[in-house]
């Protein structure tokens, strides 16, 4: 399951830096839920997954990402 | 001198002079205690990603400043006692804010949150989120593993 992928903040620091301010780049790192993806799926390495979630937080507390969003049963 | 970057959110009614008045009320609290503002931005009216005090759009402001340790205390409790300000953030930063370099424009596009789709199994959710980002980085080993979850949604479903 797991695959080499290279964290892609390591990567390209110049085009991709961790914002709080930033949900646009954000938002690739949470499910349709909301919830954070964890970085065995999206390749990132710890020290950016630990920016990533302190980021996402922030954003969330200024309503810039949601908490969650509501689901629909079928 | 420590520097931060103060980010508020003000009711959506108020416009131009009114809001005005809120910005300059800021600004001013700062540099009357000594500090020293870089930068002033109004992303203007935006879509909340939830709503608060009942409200779905709001005006962002963002300030950098300098100042002294006791005074942004003082700024968050006025933000927050005020009640055209629906929320605020104050982040400290680590170092004097550079307006040399160009910045990012964060509010270029229209943000709209889209409903989830209905919730299925909590495997086949992290499924899809895997070809979320499958679909950013075009691995090619990786669409073979996509067409399998694939199946596996379908099934689901009949």
């Amino acid at each position: 399951m797991a695959r080499r992928k290279i964290c892609k903040f390591c990567e390209n620091p110049r085009r991709m830096s961790i914002d709080y301010k930033d949900p646009k780049t954000l938002r690739k790192f949470i499910t349709e839920q909301g919830k954070i993806i964890p970085r065995r799926i999206t390749g990132t390495c710890a020290r950016h997954q630990r920016e990533l979630t302190s980021a996402i937080k922030r954003a969330r507390n200024i309503a810039l990402l949601p908490y969650t969003f509501d689901v629909t049963d079928n | 001198m420590r520097y931060y970057e103060n980010l508020y959110i003000v009711n959506p009614g108020y416009e131009d002079d009114a809001l005005q008045a809120i910005k300059d009320e800021y600004a001013n609290f700062i540099t009357d205690n000594g500090g020293r503002i870089y930068n002033v931005e109004d992303w203007g009216k935006r879509r909340l990603a939830y709503s608060i005090n009942k409200q779905k759009y709001g005006t962002y402001v963002l300030m950098e400043f300098g100042v002294d340790g006791a005074v942004i205390r003082e700024l968050e409790e006025s933000q927050r006692l005020n009640d055209a300000v629906l929320a605020q953030l104050s982040v400290r930063l680590q170092e004097e804010p550079d307006m040399t370099k160009e910045r990012k424009r964060y509010m270029d596009e229209e943000d709209e949150y889209e409903e989830a789709d209905s919730d299925e199994d909590a495997e086949t959710e992290e499924d899809s989120d895997e070809e979320e980002e499958e679909s950013n980085d075009a691995d090619e080993s990786d669409e073979e593993e996509d067409e399998t979850e694939d199946d596996d949604d379908e099934e689901e479903d009949k």
